[in-house]
C-alpha cells in the first residue's frame, strides 16, 4: 500500500490525469476548417498529437534542417506570394513517418517513469535525474503539440469561428518552432561561450583594468532597444538568418557578461586565498573554486539571456530570420488575427518552456552546498 | 625548519610592511608571531609559502630557499589555515579536506582513510560529518575542519593565521587545548599568528613579538614574561605578566614533596610531633589510602587535645587540594580564595603527593621581576 | 611606486586606428535607397587636416606609456574628447566637398535626390576608440584622486561641444541628419508619443507593482504566487505579448461600456469575497489547499485586473496626451512648471541655507509641502479638464451606446502597447519592492516597535525610507526596459520611435533606423539619469553613505 502511495507521486498523478485526458480526447474527431489543411486532404482529425521526437524524424520541419525564411510579407511588400510547395504537407508528414504513437502512451510512459523514480528516491531530495526527466517530458509534449496542426486548427477555430484563415499559410508550426529554436540555441551557445570567456578574462588579474570598461559598456548596452539592434544588422549584414544571430548574440551577451562578472567578483577572497595557500594553480582555482561558487549567478544570467533571445528571435522575423515572429508579423500586417495568436501563443509557450527547463538545469548544476540556507 | 634571513617586504604602493626580519622557526615547535594590528604578522607568514613575494632577503624552508621550489609544490607541502577558514561551500567536508591530497594525486582509498583519521583527530565523528557541507556546520566545527584540511596531506610545516580568531572564548579554549594535544602527537613545525597574548603564551613554544615590521623580541614564553626586553614588550605582555608566567608553570614542578602529614588513625600527639618536627603551623590528614581528608593546626590540637578527629578541619580533596597538572596560577588562586599560605597537591585519586607554598610562588616572581628590571 | 602603462588607452587607440586605416569612413549616397560609394580616410582629398585623424588615433598609444598618472590622465581625456569630436567633424567637412562634387563621384546616371553621406565602420570605430580613450583617461584621473565633479567636466566636455555643433548644423551632411531634417516634425511627435506611453505605463506599473510588492512582502504564501506570475510575464517575448493581448482587448473594445463596468464591479466583489473567505479560512485550511485556493483567487482577480488596467491605463494615456499636448503651453502648464521649480528651489534652500534655523526651516517645509500639494491638484484638474473635452470621447450620443473603444481600448494601437508595457514594468517593481522591504533588518523594526511606534509609523518612517533606494532601482530598470520595448509597439500600430526603425528596415536604410534608435537610447539614458538624480535627492543621506562605503 505504502509502495503504491510512493509510486503515485504528485508528478506521476499529474501525468496520469493528462494521459486520461488525452485518451478521452483521442476518440473525438474534429472537423478541420483551415483551407490549406483541407486542400491537403485532411478534413477530419483527432486533436491529440502523436509523439513527435525531433531527433528521430528527419522531416523538413525538424530542428536538423533550417528553413531560411523568405517570407518578406512581414514587411508589408506583399511581393512574394506564399510558397506553397515549400510548406511541408502536414498530413503527408505524419503518414510518411516510420512509426506513430499517440501522445497518450507517452504520458503513460511518463507515469511509469515518474512512479519508478518516486519509488527509487522516496523521501530523498534527488536533484539530478528527476528534474531533468520532468523537463524532457514537458518539452516533448509541447513539441508534439507544435507538430500537430489539427490541434491548432481546432483551437483557433474555437476562438475565431468566422475567420476564413486559421493556420499560417507559409510554414508549419513545428518548422517555425524549429527555426525559432535553432536561432535561440545557436546564438545562446555562442553567447555563453563568448560571455563567459569575456567575464572570466576581465576578472583575471592580468586584465582586471578592463573590468570597469566592460561593466560600463555592458550596463549602457541595456539602453539600446532590441528592435534597433536587430534592425541595424539587416542593412549591414543583409537579410536572413545571420543578422538575427548577430543581434541575438550582442544583446544576449549583456546578462551573461554582467552576471559572470558579478558572480566571480562575489566569491569570498578568503576562499581564494585558502585555495592558493593550499597550492592550487590559477586554473584549478578558477575551475574548481571560483566558477562553481559563482555558478548560481552565472546560470541565472544564462537563463535571462536565453529568455531574452527567444524574444529577440521573434523580432528577427522583421529581418527575415524566420521563427514565430513570422506569423505574428504577417498576421498584424494583413489583419489576420488567428496568425497573430498562433505565433504569439507558440512563442510565449516556447519562452516559458525554455525558462522552465533552464530553471531545472540551473537547479541541477548549482552545487548543493551553495543552496543550503544558513 | 624555517629560517627568515633579513626578510623585507615592500608593497607596490611603497609601504614597507616587513623590515629586515631574521629568525629561525625550529622543527616540531609552535612559533607564535604576535604584535599590534598591522605590524606585519600576516605579511611575514604569507611570504613563507610565497603567497606574497619577498622583496629582499630570503626564507629557507628545510634548508632551501623557498624560491627554489615551484610555488604550487611548496604550498602543497605547507599546511595553511586562516581566520576566515575559507572552507569551500560547494564541497563536502570530505572534499574540502581531500583537496591537497587530490592535488598530490593520492589514491581515493588512501584519501578516504586519511580524511576519517583527520576528522577523528580534530574531534568530529567521520560518519556523521564526512558528507556534510560547510554551511551545515557550526563555526567551531568549521574551524576544526579548517585545521583538518590544513593537515590534509600531512605537511611537515603549518601556517596558521589567527585560526581561532573568530570563535567565542569558550570554544576557543577548547580548540586550543585540543590542538595542543594534537600537536603533541604530530609535532609539526608551525607558525601561528595571533594578536591575543594569552593565546600566544598558551600555544607558543617560542614567541616572536613584532612591531612595525621588525622583530622586537624572540624568546620562549617564560623568558618573554620574565625578561621583557623593553618597555614595548612589557606593555604588550601586560602588567599582570607575573601572573601570566605563573600560568606557564605547573604545580608539579614547584611543589615540595615532603609535606607534614598524619594518618586519620594517628593520635593528637603524633600530629603535634609531626608539626613541630617540620616547624610549620599545620599538617594534612590522610586516610589509610593516602587520600587527603583535611588538616590540623596547632590551635586545633590545643583546643581538642584528645581526639584527632575532633581537632581536624575536614575538607574534600577536590575542594582544598590542587592537582599536579594545575598551573601555579591556579594554585595561587586557590590560596588567595581560602586565605591559606600553603595548599596541598593531590593526584587523580586524591592522594596527597606534596604541597606548594605562597612563599615559593612569591620567590619565583621576585626573581623574574628583578631580572626583568635589570635587563631593561 | 611603479606605474604600468595604461592598456585601456592602448585598446582605444588601436580601435580607432583600425577604423581609420582599414575601414571606409563614410559612404556617399545619391538618395535614401541606393547603395553608397565608400571612402577611406585617405581618399578624402582636398584638405590636409583629415590626416590629423591618423595621428590622433595613434597618439593615445604613446601617451599610455607615460609614467605620470595625473598628466597622462588629462592628456588621455583631452585626446579622447578630441577623437570623439574630430571623428565626427572632419569627415563632415570632407563630406561637404564630396556632396558638392556628387555627380563626379557617383557617375552621370545616378538618381541624385537628397544626396547624403552615410557614416560607416571607420567612423563608428573612431567614436568607439574615442570613448575608450576617454574612459582610460578618466580612470587615471580617478586613480590620482582628482575630484569627481572635475572628472565629470572632463567626461562631458566633448559631448557638450558636439551637441553645440549639432545645433549649429555642422553635421547636417550626415544622412541621419538629412533624415532628421526631412522627418523633424514627425520625429518630435513620435518622440512625445514614445515618452508618453513609457511614462504612463511606468506610473500605472508603479502603482500596481509597488502595491503587489507590498502585499507579497506582508504575506509569504502570496509572495510565491505573485513573484512567480510577474516572472512568467517577463519571459513572454514582447512581440508575443502584444499578439496575445490583441484578441481580448479587441473584444473588450467592441463591448458596450455598461456591461463591462458591471462585469468589473461583479468581479471586484467576487475577488473581495474570495479574499475575505480566504482570510476567514486561512487558519483552518491545510497549507496545500491554501496555496491552491490562493492561485484560484489570483486567477479570479487577475483577468479583470488586467482588463481593468487596460482600460485605466488607456484612459490615463488619453487624458495625459490631450491635457499636455493641447497646443502651446497654457497657463495651467506654466503654473505646474513654476510650482515644480519652486518646489525644487525650496528643497535646495532647505538643504543648504536654512539648515540650522528652526523657524525658517519649518516655514520652508510648509511651503514646499504646499507647493507639491498644489502641483498635485493642478495635475488632477488638468486630467479632468482633458477628460471632459469632447476631444476625449468624440461625439458619443448616450451612455448606453458607449463602447469601451470610446475610452481608448482596442486590439490594435496604443491600448495593447500600454497594457503590455505596464505588465513588463511589474517584475522589476514587484521584485525590488519585495526585496527592499524584506531586507529591512528585523532588529530595526523591532526597536521601532519597542519604542512604541504604530505599524503605520514603522512603515512610513522606517521600512519605506530604508527600502526606498531598492525600489527606485526597480523603477529605473523598468523605465529603461520600457523605452526599449516601447519601440516594438510600432508593430501593433501604437506609434512611437519604433515607427522609424521599422520604416528603416523596409527601406534598408540605416539612417531611418538610427533616427528611431538614437532618440530612444538618449531617452533611456536621460530617464535613467533623472531617476538616479531623484533617487539621490530623496534617499536619506545616512543610507546613501552606508551604500557607498
Ligand atoms: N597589499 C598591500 N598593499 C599595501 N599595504 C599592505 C598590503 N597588505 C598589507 N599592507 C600593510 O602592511 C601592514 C602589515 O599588514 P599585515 O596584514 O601583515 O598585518 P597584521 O600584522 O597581520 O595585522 P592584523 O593583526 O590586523 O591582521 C599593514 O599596515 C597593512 O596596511
Ligand atoms: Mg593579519
Amino acid at each position: 500500500m505504502s509502495g503504491l502511495r510512493r509510486f503515485f507521486t504528485p508528478a506521476a498523478l499529474v501525468w496520469l490525469v493528462f494521459a486520461v485526458l488525452l485518451f478521452a480526447a483521442l476518440s473525438v474527431r474534429e472537423t478541420i476548417h483551415d483551407p490549406q489543411l483541407r486542400a491537403a486532404g485532411v478534413t477530419e482529425a483527432s486533436i491529440v498529437p502523436d509523439l513527435w521526437l525531433p531527433v528521430f524524424r528527419f522531416s523538413p520541419s525538424t530542428l536538423l534542417e533550417m528553413h531560411g525564411s523568405d517570407d518578406l510579407r512581414v514587411l508589408g511588400f506583399g511581393l512574394l506570394p506564399a510558397d506553397v510547395s515549400d510548406s511541408p504537407n502536414p498530413a503527408a508528414g505524419s503518414a510518411g513517418a516510420p512509426w506513430r504513437v499517440s501522445l497518450g502512451w507517452f504520458a503513460l510512459l511518463m507515469v511509469v517513469i515518474e512512479g519508478l523514480l518516486g519509488l527509487r528516491y522516496a523521501g530523498v531530495d534527488e536533484k539530478l535525474v528527476r528534474p531533468l526527466v520532468r523537463a524532457a517530458g514537458i518539452f516533448l509534449v509541447i513539441w508534439s503539440f507544435y507538430g500537430h496542426e489539427p490541434f491548432w486548427d481546432w483551437m483557433l477555430h474555437g476562438i475565431f469561428p468566422s475567420s476564413p484563415d486559421l493556420l499560417y499559410n507559409s510554414n508549419t508550426v513545428i518548422s517555425l518552432a524549429g527555426q525559432h529554436l535553432t536561432l535561440v540555441i545557436i546564438s545562446s551557445i555562442l553567447t555563453v561561450a563568448i560571455g563567459l570567456a569575456l567575464g572570466i578574462l576581465v576578472t583575471r588579474a592580468e586584465f582586471r583594468e578592463f573590468l570597469p570598461l566592460v561593466s560600463d559598456v555592458v550596463n549602457s548596452g541595456q539602453t539600446v532597444p532590441t528592435l534597433a539592434i536587430v534592425a541595424i544588422m539587416a542593412p549591414i549584414i543583409g537579410f536572413g538568418f545571420w543578422p538575427a544571430i548577430v543581434a541575438l548574440i550582442l544583446y544576449g551577451l549583456l546578462p551573461v557578461v554582467r552576471n559572470t562578472i558579478v558572480g566571480l567578483e562575489g566569491v569570498d577572497p578568503a576562499m581564494i586565498d585558502a585555495a592558493r595557500g593550499m597550492g592550487m594553480t590559477p586554473s584549478q582555482i578558477l575551475w574548481q573554486i571560483e566558477v562553481p561558487n559563482a555558478s548560481r549567478i552565472i546560470l541565472a544570467g544564462v537563463r535571462t539571456s536565453v529568455v531574452i533571445n527567444v524574444g529577440t528571435a521573434a523580432l528577427g522575423a522583421y529581418v527575415g530570420s524566420g521563427g514565430f515572429g513570422n506569423p505574428i508579423a504577417s498576421g498584424l500586417n494583413q489583419a489576420i488575427q488567428p496568425w497573430v495568436l498562433l505565433g504569439a501563443l507558440s512563442a510565449a509557450l516556447l519562452a516559458i518552456l525554455l525558462d522552465y527547463i533552464l530553471g531545472r538545469v540551473e537547479y541541477v548544476m548549482t552545487p548543493k552546498g551553495l543552496i543550503i540556507e544558513r | 625548519m624555517i629560517e627568515f634571513q633579513n626578510v623585507v617586504k615592500q608593497f607596490p604602493d611603497g609601504f614597507r610592511a616587513v623590515n629586515g626580519l631574521s629568525l629561525t622557526v625550529h622543527d616540531g615547535e609552535i612559533t607564535v608571531f604576535i604584535g599590534p594590528s598591522g605590524c606585519g604578522k600576516t605579511t611575514s607568514m604569507r611570504m613563507v609559502n610565497r603567497l606574497l613575494s619577498i622583496t629582499e632577503g630570503r626564507i629557507l624552508v628545510e634548508g632551501r630557499d623557498n624560491r627554489d621550489y615551484p610555488a604550487e609544490e611548496l604550498r602543497r607541502k605547507i599546511g595553511y589555515a586562516i581566520q576566515q577558514i575559507g572552507l569551500f561551500p560547494h564541497m563536502t567536508v570530505l572534499q574540502n579536506i581531500a583537496v591537497v591530497p587530490r592535488l598530490l594525486g593520492w589514491e581515493e582509498d588512501r584519501i578516504r582513510k586519511r580524511v576519517d583519521e583527520l576528522l577523528e583527530l580534530v574531534g568530529l565523528d567521520p560518519d556523521v560529518n564526512r558528507d556534510k557541507y560547510p554551511r551545515q556546520l557550526s563555526g567551531g566545527q568549521q574551524q576544526r575542519v579548517g585545521v583538518a584540511r590544513a593537515l590534509g596531506a600531512d605537511p611537515p610545516i603549518m601556517l596558521m593565521d589567527e585560526p581561532f580568531g573568530a570563535i567565542d572564548p569558550i570554544t576557543r579554549e577548547v580548540l586550543q587545548d585540543e590542538f595542543l594535544e594534537i600537536q603533541k602527537r604530530i609535532s609539526k613545525t608551525i607558525i601561528f599568528v595571533t594578536h591575543d597574548i594569552d593565546e600566544a603564551i598558551k600555544m607558543g613554544d617560542r614567541i616572536a613579538i613584532l612591531k612595525d615590521g621588525s622583530l622586537v623580541q624572540y624568546d620562549t614564553p617564560d623568558t618573554l614574561l620574565a625578561k621583557p626586553k623593553n618597555r614595548f614588550v612589557r606593555d604588550f605582555v601586560g602588567a599582570d605578566r607575573q601572573l601570566k608566567r605563573l600560568g606557564l608553570l605547573r604545580v608539579r614542578e614547584l611543589m615540595t614533596r615532603d609535606t607534614p602529614n598524619v594518618s586519620l588513625r594517628a593520635s593528637t600527639d603524633d600530629a603535634r610531633r609531626a608539626i613541630e618536627a617540620a616547624a610549620v603551623k599545620s599538617a594534612f590528614v590522610v586516610d589509610e589510602d593516602g587520600v587527603l581528608k583535611g588538616w590540623v593546626d596547632r590551635e586545633g590540637l590545643r583546643e581538642n587535645p584528645d581526639s584527632l578527629l575532633d581537632a581536624m578541619n575536614e575538607g574534600d580533596f577536590r575542594e582544598i587540594g590542587v592537582r599536579q597538572s594545575a598551573t601555579a596560577r591556579e594554585a595561587l588562586s586557590a590560596m588567595v580564595a581560602r586565605g591559606f599560605r600553603i595548599t596541598p597537591v593531590v593526584d587523580e585519586r586524591g592522594a596527597l603527593v606534596g604541597s606548594i607554598t605562597l612563599r615559593a610562588l612569591q620567590e619565583l616572581a621576585d626573581q623574574g621581576w628583578v631580572e626583568g628590571e635589570q635587563a631593561s | 611606486m611603479s606605474v604600468i602603462p595604461n592598456r585601456i588607452a592602448m585598446l582605444g587607440s588601436s580601435v580607432a586606428a583600425l577604423g581609420f586605416f582599414f575601414l571606409p569612413i563614410v559612404a556617399l549616397k545619391p538618395n535614401r535607397l541606393a547603395a553608397g560609394v565608400p571612402f577611406n580616410l585617405l581618399q578624402l582629398q582636398g584638405d590636409y587636416r583629415y590626416i590629423l585623424l591618423f595621428a590622433l588615433a595613434l597618439v593615445p598609444f604613446m601617451v599610455a606609456f607615460r609614467k605620470d598618472v595625473t598628466t597622462r590622465g588629462w592628456l588621455l581625456v583631452a585626446l579622447g574628447n578630441l577623437l570623439l569630436l574630430l571623428t565626427l567633424l572632419l569627415p563632415a567637412m570632407a563630406a561637404t566637398h564630396l556632396l558638392a562634387n556628387a555627380t563626379q563621384y557617383l557617375g552621370e546616371n545616378a538618381f541624385v535626390r537628397n544626396p547624403r553621406v552615410l557614416p560607416t565602420g571607420g567612423l563608428a570605430l573612431g567614436l568607439a576608440g574615442g570613448y575608450v580613450t576617454l574612459f582610460a583617461g578618466l580612470r587615471d584621473l580617478e586613480r590620482s584622486g582628482v575630484q569627481a565633479w572635475i572628472r565629470a567636466i572632463g567626461a562631458w566636455a566633448g559631448v557638450a561641444v558636439i551637441a553645440v555643433l549639432l545645433a549649429t548644423g555642422a553635421f547636417n551632411v550626415y544622412s541621419v541628419m538629412v533624415e532628421f531634417h526631412t522627418n523633424g516634425a514627425a520625429l518630435q511627435q513620435k518622440f512625445v508619443e514614445h515618452l508618453m506611453f513609457v511614462l504612463v505605463s511606468l506610473v500605472v506599473g508603479f502603482i500596481v507593482g509597488v502595491g503587489l510588492g507590498l502585499w507579497a512582502s506582508r504575506d509569504e504564501r502570496v509572495s510565491n504566487v505573485i513573484l512567480y506570475a510577474v516572472g512568467i510575464i517577463q519571459t513572454i517575448p514582447s512581440l508575443a505579448l502584444f499578439g496575445v493581448l490583441l484578441v481580448p482587448l479587441a473584444r473588450l473594445g467592441d463591448a458596450h461600456f455598461l456591461p463591462v463596468a458591471l462585469f468589473f464591479a461583479v468581479s471586484a466583489v467576487l475577488a473581495i469575497a474570495v479574499g475575505l473567505g480566504y482570510r476567514a479560512l486561512a487558519g483552518r485550511l491545510p497549507s496545500r489547499l491554501q496555496t491552491a485556493s490562493l492561485i484560484v483567487a489570483a486567477l479570479v482577480a487577475a483577468v479583470p485586473l488586467t482588463l481593468f488596467t487596460g482600460v485605466f491605463v488607456s484612459f490615463v494615456y488619453r487624458a495625459a496626451r490631450i491635457g499636455f499636448g493641447g497646443g502651446a503651453m497654457s497657463g495651467l502648464d506654466n503654473g505646474i512648471l513654476a510650482l515644480v521649480l519652486a518646489g525644487l528651489g525650496l528643497w535646495v534652500l532647505r538643504r543648504w541655507v536654512f539648515v540650522r534655523d528652526g523657524v525658517v526651516r519649518s516655514l520652508v517645509r510648509w511651503a514646499y509641502l504646499l507647493a507639491y500639494a498644489a502641483t498635485g491638484v493642478l495635475f488632477v484638474v488638468l486630467m479632468v479638464r482633458a477628460a471632459a473635452t469632447d476631444q476625449f470621447l468624440g461625439a458619443v450620443p448616450s451612455l448606453s451606446a458607449l463602447t469601451v473603444r470610446d475610452l481608448g481600448v482596442s486590439g490594435i494601437g496604443v491600448a495593447p502597447a500600454l497594457v503590455a508595457l505596464t505588465l513588463y514594468s511589474l517584475l522589476p517593481l514587484v521584485r525590488n519592492t519585495y526585496a527592499g522591504l524584506k531586507n529591512v533588518d528585523n532588529a530595526i523594526i523591532d526597536s521601532g516597535r519597542g519604542m512604541g511606534m504604530t505599524p503605520a509609523q514603522i512603515f512610513f518612517q522606517i521600512e519605506l525610507p530604508l527600502a526606498f533606494p531598492v525600489i527606485m532601482a526597480g523603477v529605473r530598470n523598468a523605465g529603461v526596459a520600457l523605452v526599449g520595448i516601447g519601440t516594438v509597439a510600432t508593430v501593433i500600430g501604437a506609434g512611437g520611435l519604433g515607427d522609424f526603425v521599422i520604416q528603416g528596415i523596409v527601406n534598408t536604410s540605416i539612417d531611418l533606423i538610427l533616427l528611431g534608435a538614437l532618440p530612444a537610447i538618449a531617452l533611456a539614458m536621460v530617464l535613467d539619469a533623472l531617476l538616479r538624480f531623484a533617487e539621490g535627492l530623496l534617499t536619506s543621506p545616512g543610507i546613501r553613505h552606508a551604500q557607498n562605503s
